[in-house]
């Protein structure tokens, strides 16, 4: 016997996200990149200094996207010797610097587009993590 | 008592008391770093707290909490193999088992590994390489 499953709603659905995008999507590349420069802030505190070239070396960059309702940014250290700080050498402990606040980040950047949609009066609902 | 110590305890545990581990990494288990100051050459395995958070419930509750370890092997040879064997059996021993944290207060959910660590380093002593291979490990449990 066929089993059939009907769902209504979704034009009315599609329709109420591209009405929210333009303006959420500019609300978050500036929520993005507000976030990432905090976050690579910390990250620099997070990390040991002898020389300061390791701070220095946290970049934050934003990416290009094809699609007008994404937004990306980058985090990058670029010093060669970042992993061994990070995850410790032979001799050395591990310094969790990157993996836990770009981690702390990304929680902040979700729960804020998070904040932004439940302002425009949709719902979110789910595990989003 | 819910104690997060014990649940540290509880993974070096796993990885200290299997004989294969040990058979791979014969210079033992350790927190952090190895204790010493400069080893000598040798084959064995960090586990290291990166990161945790808990979900709060009500009445100042914790519901669950989540747990990154990083867990690698350390050794000193002139090829990644060695390294990469100790890491593939810290893999089988941590990814997808759940643990018995009875001792420490807490009931394990889950345990998987959520990244690949993989380096080499050159000593700066005598110019040899330690290669580093393991991952990160998030450990999922909540305390009884």
């Amino acid at each position: 016997m066929p089993t059939t499953l009907t769902l209504r709603g979704f034009d009315e659905l599609q329709a109420e996200l591209e009405r929210l995008t333009p303006e959420l999507t500019r609300e978050a590349i500036a929520l993005q990149q507000s976030i990432a420069n905090e976050t690579a802030a910390a990250v620099r505190a997070a990390y040991p200094s002898a020389t300061g070239a390791l701070r220095a070396s946290v970049q934050v960059e934003r990416l290009s996207s094809t699609s007008p309702a994404r937004t990306f940014t980058q985090i990058t250290v670029t010093a060669p010797y970042a992993e061994h700080v990070e995850f410790g050498t032979a001799h050395t402990t591990p310094t969790p610097a990157f993996v836990p606040q770009t981690r702390i980040g990304r929680e902040r950047f979700t729960d804020a587009v998070i904040a932004r949609v439940r302002a425009a009066g949709l719902v979110v609902g789910g595990d989003l993590r | 008592m819910a104690d997060t110590g014990l649940v540290d305890a509880a993974v070096m545990e796993v990885l200290a008391n299997d004989a294969a581990l040990a058979a791979l990494c014969p210079d033992g288990v350790y927190w952090g770093v190895r204790p010493g100051g400069s080893p000598a050459p040798g084959a064995f395995v960090i586990v290291a707290l990166f990161d945790h958070r808990e979900q709060p419930a009500l009445a100042g509750e914790t519901l669950y909490e989540r747990t990154n370890y990083l867990v690698k092997a350390v050794v000193f040879a002139t090829s990644k193999t060695p390294a990469r064997q100790a890491a593939a059996r810290i893999h089988a021993l941590l990814h997808g088992v759940i643990l018995d944290l009875a001792a420490a207060g807490y009931e394990a959910m889950d345990l998987r590994r959520i990244d690949r660590v993989a380096y080499p380093e050159i000593d700066l002593v005598n110019k040899a390489t330690w290669h580093h291979h393991g991952g990160q490990y998030e450990l999922m449990s909540y305390p009884l």
